[in-house]
């Protein structure tokens, strides 16, 4: 079994105290582990945000690529080589923003991946602006005095746009967070993790307080994990509610669906694109094909 | 022997087809057929033609006057009349009616009875493609069963009903004019069948010779050929395509299948490429080798999106923020298309560096015969790619997937193998991968990537000297390269070919220019781009230019008409206008 000590690294996080990044950085590691994956098989895939330097602090393969293109890029990677364990990371701002488009289609492409976002509602590496999920009553430096978005709910967006499995924790809470990573990950197709995470510097709104008071465990609480509608109205709880209450776990699992790695007509029969032998390619039936 | 045949029609009534299977017909006898659709950017109305140059010799280009032309719309005699040649054939539809369409006296007309024939044949009317070309090959004095068996191969899928039906209507187009045209050509098959593709075709097969297994694209005319190409057969040439969600998605996409050590390409065209800037910018410094394809069309914007133009260099020169080393390739003709789309992706690898390929409406959308396959080259070379096992790392630490090395390049690993673990990162970065913001470190890591340069321009492609003993020479790249030999044929001019457009190495352009009393710069575009470029790299000036960029290529006659007038004033010429068709014809706003 691969221990945690394999995926060490010699350098330090540099995330400010009590950044709930640690917490998830522990998770992260803690799952991988335990699900006895192999760190030359895993790439941990990120974008541009203080989350989004996770991949340099566990010894694995990772890409740390471009602000809002988690997804594409880790799809690329897993449809290139399936054997591989890909995990996309990254802030709301990154996926919920700047890659929105691409969450929107990831769960019709259906490849199998896990995407986690850090969800602290807030830009935090751009020193505090308003995000896609920031909340109504959270002053920043681009909402200082209106209110005036409304927050977005990515846990209903990716449960309507098809996702086969929908879950969220919360950063505080290492022990759940690894529970519901390795869930996802063992997830086959396109799986979506959302950690809610206290930003220390930048929302003194949803502090670890603010989410202790109010989160609770889907499971204990005997929701059906595999009751589309009843997953869609967890989700929308908190906002009818006025976010009195937070559920966390695993909203919605569903495995009828083969991810598109196991489907797609060239890797259905076993053709890795990575591994593809291409010393001699022959196109002599490409050309005699436009005789 | 050289024959212009030219097919017009509405937009959805077969011109295409007709002129496909008209160039399929005559390559199989051994000729050499270039191919040139035109089309407005509709589904429906508007006019669309299809020109099919025939010819025992390598053609790469349309031609202006035409032979022979089938109308199958009255448009089509108003439009393209004018450029028929003396005493040539015009096959029409008998129920058009020719007055008022300025055609002239010396003309031969055929009038056939299309509708009827299909009526006759209890046919559907769609097939009457096969009874102009049943029709065509009568004029012609080719042998029908070249057409009987191309029906056989499109339709045989579709049961024996269907074939029956079009090889009567084709039939009865033949007989028709047999019967009621004295027909004085004889023509005959004269060798082997060739190949016959579209410019799109031959960049994708050049992509699968080079090792592609990964494409990612979102469609954009004229660059779609390629996805539909590489899709079609995806399972059996072993490459996984994907159409993405947006142009952002299939760059990044087709990077981290890169990353992750397949050899990786996307296309578009400019519009979609302005999309996949911040990419490129991310596979320099992460140094991923990633091949984009970018199929020029009519711009500013979306311009007019299925008329060429060869605008766009300065689009993949300054594409992506930061300095970084890329090389910028154009292919020309079809054995080019093939080998140079495959070295893309050795060049991509062994530098790691991004490649740009471009082609343009003209050259993807065209359609060329491949008459020397048997001399296509390609030697794989994956440069520093790690084989074998790696040396253990010590606990905690990374491999040095950024070393500063002599050339530039560092050792690269991927995913799957044992103590190869790094990030790649759009930061600078240490050796090991880790992120850096230190001043040496930051210079030494851009000195080891500028250091790439010096063995790229090594590796660097002559510009290629086709000589017509002239003692002056124009300079053509990608797409203008068949034009520009057709013109030089007559004009006594040489022609200088560039397929390696970026970075240039001025020793070997030296080379190529050097020989010449006057060197011009002929152009698909306003402004000379290439022009620029070599200018502004080089300090070499040309003595005059030619340009065109009223969405069509430069043609022979006008180039080498330019070329005269050069010679004659030493002033530069613009090609405004056709000589014969008007543009404004094809325009769906106009109508
Ligand atoms: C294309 C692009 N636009 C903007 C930025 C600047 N930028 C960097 S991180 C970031 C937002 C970070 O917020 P989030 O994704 O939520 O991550 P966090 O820092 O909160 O973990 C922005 C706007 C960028 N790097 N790239
Ligand atoms: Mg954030």
């Amino acid at each position: 079994m691969a221990n945690v000590e394999v995926f060490n690294v010699n350098e330090k996080p540099q995330w400010c105290a009590g950044c709930g990044d640690y917490g998830i950085l522990a998770s992260l590691k803690a799952a991988i582990s335990e699900l006895n994956i192999n760190p030359n098989e895993t790439v941990i895939v990120s974008g541009i945000g203080c989350g989004s330097k996770i991949p340099h602090y566990l010894r694995s393969y990772g890409y740390e690529g471009l602000h809002g293109r988690i997804l594409p890029l880790a799809e690329g990677i897993k449809m290139a080589n399936p054997k591989l364990t890909v995990i996309g990371i990254g802030g709301d701002g990154d996926g919920l923003s700047e890659g929105g488009n691409h969450f929107l289609h990831a769960p019709r492409k259906n490849v199998n991946y896990t995407y986690i976002v850090q969800d602290n509602h807030i830009y935090a590496l751009t020193t505090g602006q308003t995000s896609p999920t920031t909340p109504k009553g959270l002053k920043n430096k681009t909402s200082p005095t209106e209110e005036l978005y409304e927050q977005m709910n990515p846990l209903a967006v990716a449960l309507v746009n098809g996702t086969r499995f929908v879950a969220a924790s919360f950063a505080g809470n290492i022990k759940h967070t690894a529970e519901m990573m390795k869930k996802a990950i063992s997830h086959k197709g396109f799986s979506y993790l959302n950690i809610y995470q206290p930003c220390v510097s930048w929302n003194n709104v949803n502090t670890y307080q603010w989410y202790m008071q109010r989160c609770y465990d889907l499971q204990q609480a005997g929701h059906d994990s595999s009751n589309f509608d009843a997953a869609l109205a967890k989700a929308m709880e908190p906002y009818r509610n006025g976010f009195e209450k937070l559920p966390v776990g695993i909203f919605y699992e569903n495995n009828e669906r083969k991810p598109l790695d196991e489907i797609h007509p060239t890797l259905a029969k076993g053709m890795i694109p990575a591994s593809k032998d291409i010393t001699n390619i022959d196109i002599g039936k490409m050309l005699e094909e436009a005789l | 022997m050289e024959l212009n045949i030219k097919i017009g029609a509405a937009a959805g009534e077969g011109a295409f087809v007709m002129g496909a299977t008209a160039g399929k017909i005559f390559t199989r006898g051994g000729y050499c057929v270039f191919g040139y659709p035109e089309y407005p950017s509709l589904i429906r109305e508007g006019h669309n033609s299809y020109q099919v140059i025939v010819s025992d010799r390598k053609i790469l280009t349309p031609t202006m006057e035409s032979d022979v032309v089938i109308a199958v719309n009255k448009n089509t005699i108003k439009f393209h009349s004018e450029s028929m040649k003396k005493g040539s054939i015009l096959l029409f539809d008998s129920e058009l009616d020719i007055n008022g369409t300025g055609i002239r006296e010396d003309i031969v007309k055929i009038s056939l009875p299309v509708n009827g024939i299909i009526k006759e044949q209890k046919a559907d009317p769609k097939m009457k493609n096969f009874t102009y070309l049943g029709a065509l090959l009568a004029v012609l004095g080719y042998p029908l069963e070249e057409l009987n068996k191309a029906i056989e191969d499109q339709f045989s899928r579709k049961g024996k009903e269907i074939v029956d039906a079009n090889l009567r209507v084709a039939n009865a187009g033949y007989d028709f004019v047999k019967k009621n045209y004295d027909a004085k050509q004889e023509m005959k098959p004269i060798g082997k069948p060739r190949p016959y593709m579209t410019g799109n075709e031959a960049i994708s097969i050049g992509l699968l010779k080079g090792g592609l297994s990964f494409f990612s694209a979102y469609p954009m005319t004229p660059a779609t050929g390629v996805l539909h190409y590489l899709i079609k057969n995806q399972d059996r040439d072993g490459v996984v395509v994907m159409q993405a969600e947006d142009e952002i998605s299939a760059a990044n996409m087709a990077i981290g299948a890169s990353f992750a050590g397949s050899r990786a390409a996307t296309g578009t065209s400019g519009g979609g490429f302005a999309l996949m800037t911040e990419a490129v910018s991310m596979a320099a410094i992460a140094e991923t080798p990633i091949v984009m394809f970018l199929a020029q069309r009519v711009g500013p914007s979306t311009g007019m999106p299925t008329w060429t133009e060869q605008g766009d260099i300065f689009q993949v020169l300054g594409a992506g923020q930061g300095e970084f080393p890329r090389v910028v390739l154009a292919p020309g003709d079809p054995k080019e298309m093939i080998e140079i789309s495959a070295d893309s992706l050795n060049i991509a690898e062994e530098f790691q560096i991004p490649v740009f390929l471009l082609s343009d409406k003209f050259l993807s959308e065209s359609y060329y015969t491949i008459d020397d396959a048997e001399h296509i080259k390609f030697k794989l070379n994956r440069g520093k790619m790690a084989k074998g096992s790696l040396p253990e790392l010590k606990p905690g630490e990374r491999y040095k997937r950024y070393a500063i090395t002599d050339d530039g390049v560092s050792p690269r690993t991927v995913p799957g193998i044992p103590n190869g673990q790094h990030v790649a990162s759009s930061y600078e970065h240490y050796e090991d991968s880790f992120s850096t913001e230190l001043f040496d470190m930051r210079v030494a890591q851009v000195d080891k990537r500028a250091r790439k340069i010096a063995k790229i321009l090594e590796r660097s492609y002559e510009p290629k000297v086709y000589s017509f003993k002239g003692d002056d020479a124009v300079v053509v790249w990608g797409s203008q390269l068949g034009p520009a030999l057709k013109a030089a044929e007559n004009g006594k001019f040489d022609v200088i070919h560039f397929t390696w457009l970026y970075p240039l190495s001025k020793e070997k352009v030296m080379k190529a220019f050097s020989n010449y009393k006057a060197i011009y710069f002929a152009e698909n575009n306003s402004t000379g781009v290439f022009e620029k470029l070599v200018k502004m790299e080089l300090g070499i000036e040309p003595k005059a230019s030619i340009r065109k960029y009223n969405g069509r290529p430069l043609l022979p006659q006008q180039m080498e008409n330019a070329v005269a007038e050069i010679r004659k004033n030493g002033k530069s010429v613009v090609i405004r206008n056709e000589e014969h068709d008007d543009f404004e014809f094809y325009s769906p706003w106009r109508y």
